[in-house]
C-alpha cells in the first residue's frame, strides 16, 4: 500500500460531538442534487429523483434535502454534514443505482472518507488500566533491594560460543567420526 | 549394502590420497567449513542464553496434551477459590473499576475499554445505529484482576455493547504493477469500506467461577 500521495491528509479516527456515546445521531445535514432537466448525463439522477428520492426523504427525517435543477450544467450531489464538511460528487453519466448507493454512502458517513487517510484505527481515552509496561514489571521483586552495580547481573550475556568450546566440539565429533569409521572397517 | 558401505570407504582413501597432494593452503580452509555445517546442524545450540525470561512465569505455556496434569493441592485449590471470591465481592459491591477487554472482531483483535472507537477495516455488514453485542471476548480486566477466556469468555458473564456510528470509504489506494522491458504496467485503484463503531459499555454479569444449571437461555428464539 502506497502513501505517496503527499497532498492527502492524514488523520486519527474521531468521532464528531461524542456520537454514539448517548445515542447515535445522523451525520448528514443537508444533501442537494444539482442537475439538468435535457442533458443526458444527468439522466440517473433524474430517474433517482423520479422513483427514489420521496422514499429517502421520508427514511431519513434528519436531512434536508434539495433539488436543483440547472440549465445545461453537469449534475453533482453536495453533501453537507454536521461537523462542517462538505463532499462534493461528480455523478456525470452515473446510473439510478450508482446515485442511490452514493446517497447511501453520504447518509452513512460523517465525512468524506476519500480526503483524509487515517494512521490509526482506535482510538481511547484511557490508554492503560492496569498501568503501562515498564522495564520492572514481571521482574523478580529481589531487584528492589539488590545493591548496584551487581557483578552477577551486569555480567555479560554471551549467545556465541567461545573459540575454546567450539575447538571442544570440533575435537569431540571428530572422535566420533574416527570411532564410526573403526567400526566400519572391523 | 556392504558394497555400498565399500564404496563410501573407497572414496573415502580417495579423499585422503587427495588432500594429501594438494598444498596446506586447502588443509587450513578445511576447519572454517567444518564449522559452517556445524552451525546449519545447529551443534551451536550447546550455549542458551540464560537469566532473560522469555514467557510470563505465571501465565501456563500452551497445554502439551502428552504430558501429565500434575493434581492441584488443597492449598492451591483454597488459594484460587479465595481470588475469585475476592473478584466475585468486587463485582457485587460495583468497584471494578473501568474495565477493559479484547475482544476478536471481524478478524482482528482489538483491546477496548468504554467509550472507545475502533475501526473495522474490509466488508462488514452492520449500518450506522445499529446496536451490537460483541461475543467473542477473549479477556475482561480491571486494575486487580484478569479474567481470561480459554479462548473465550462465558459470553452470558460478560457483556459488551457498541454501536456502529460511521460507515464510509478509505483513500484511494493506488496498486501500481510494472515490468521493466516487458511492455507491461497495471494501475488499480481501490478504496477499502471502514465502519467505526463506539464501545458503550462492558459489564460483568453475575459471579466468576460459578457453573450455572442451566445455560444459552438468551438464545432460545
Amino acid at each position: 500500500m502506497s502513501y505517496s500521495q503527499l497532498s492527502l491528509k492524514s488523520g486519527f479516527p474521531r468521532a464528531t460531538l461524542a456520537n454514539g456515546i448517548g445515542r447515535y445521531i445522523g451525520q448528514l445535514q443537508r444533501v442537494t442534487l444539482k442537475f439538468c432537466k435535457n442533458h443526458g448525463a444527468s439522466r440517473g439522477i433524474r430517474d433517482f429523483i423520479e422513483y427514489d428520492l420521496i422514499n429517502y426523504a421520508k427514511e431519513n427525517p434528519g436531512v434536508v434535502v434539495y433539488v436543483k435543477p440547472r440549465r445545461h450544467r453537469g449534475p453533482v450531489i453536495k453533501a453537507e454534514y454536521l461537523n462542517g464538511q462538505t463532499h462534493w460528487i461528480c455523478c456525470r453519466k452515473f446510473s439510478r443505482e450508482d446515485i442511490i448507493k452514493y446517497m447511501e454512502l453520504v447518509r452513512t458517513q460523517s465525512f468524506d472518507g476519500s480526503t483524509l487517510r487515517l494512521r490509526k484505527f482506535w482510538h481511547t481515552e484511557f490508554p492503560s488500566i492496569q498501568g503501562p509496561w515498564t522495564p520492572f514489571t514481571f521482574r523478580d521483586p529481589k531487584l528492589n533491594i539488590t545493591e548496584f552495580p551487581n557483578a552477577e547481573l551486569g555480567k555479560c550475556i554471551k549467545t556465541e560460543p567461545t573459540a575454546t568450546e567450539e575447538i571442544i566440539e570440533l575435537f569431540k565429533k571428530q572422535q566420533i567420526e574416527e570411532k564410526s569409521i573403526a567400526q566400519l572397517e572391523e | 549394502m556392504v558394497s555400498l558401505i565399500n564404496f563410501s570407504r573407497f572414496l573415502n582413501i580417495g579423499m585422503q590420497t587427495c588432500s594429501k597432494k594438494v598444498d596446506s593452503n586447502f588443509l587450513i580452509k578445511q576447519p572454517s567449513i567444518m564449522c559452517q555445517t556445524l552451525l546449519i546442524a545447529g551443534i551451536r545450540n550447546y550455549r542458551k542464553i540464560k537469566g532473560v525470561p522469555r514467557s510470563i512465569p505465571w501465565i501456563d505455556k500452551k497445554p502439551d496434551y502428552q504430558t501429565e496434569v500434575i493434581n492441584t493441592t488443597k492449598e492451591d485449590a483454597k488459594i484460587a477459590a479465595d481470588v475469585c471470591e475476592q473478584i466475585n465481592e468486587q463485582i457485587a459491591e460495583n468497584k471494578t473499576g473501568r474495565l477493559f477487554a479484547i475482544i476478536h472482531l471481524a478478524g482482528k483483535q482489538h483491546k477496548i475499554t468504554e467509550s472507545d472507537l475502533v475501526v473495522v477495516r474490509g466488508y462488514w455488514p452492520p449500518q450506522p445505529g445499529d446496536k451490537i453485542k460483541l461475543e467473542k471476548v477473549l479477556l475482561v480486566g480491571g486494575t486487580d484482576f484478569s479474567l481470561i477466556g480459554r479462548p473465550i469468555l462465558n459470553r452470558e458473564l460478560v457483556s459488551i455493547n457498541a454501536t456502529v456510528i460511521d460507515k464510509t470509504f478509505s483513500q484511494t489506494i493506488t496498486h501500481f504493477r510494472f515490468r521493466k522491458r516487458k511492455q507491461y504496467r497495471r494501475i488499480h485503484f481501490f478504496r477499502i469500506p471502514q465502519t467505526m463503531i463506539r464501545i458503550n459499555a462492558i459489564t460483568l454479569n453475575g459471579k466468576v467461577n460459578r457453573k450455572l444449571e442451566v445455560e444459552g437461555l438468551d438464545r432460545v428464539y
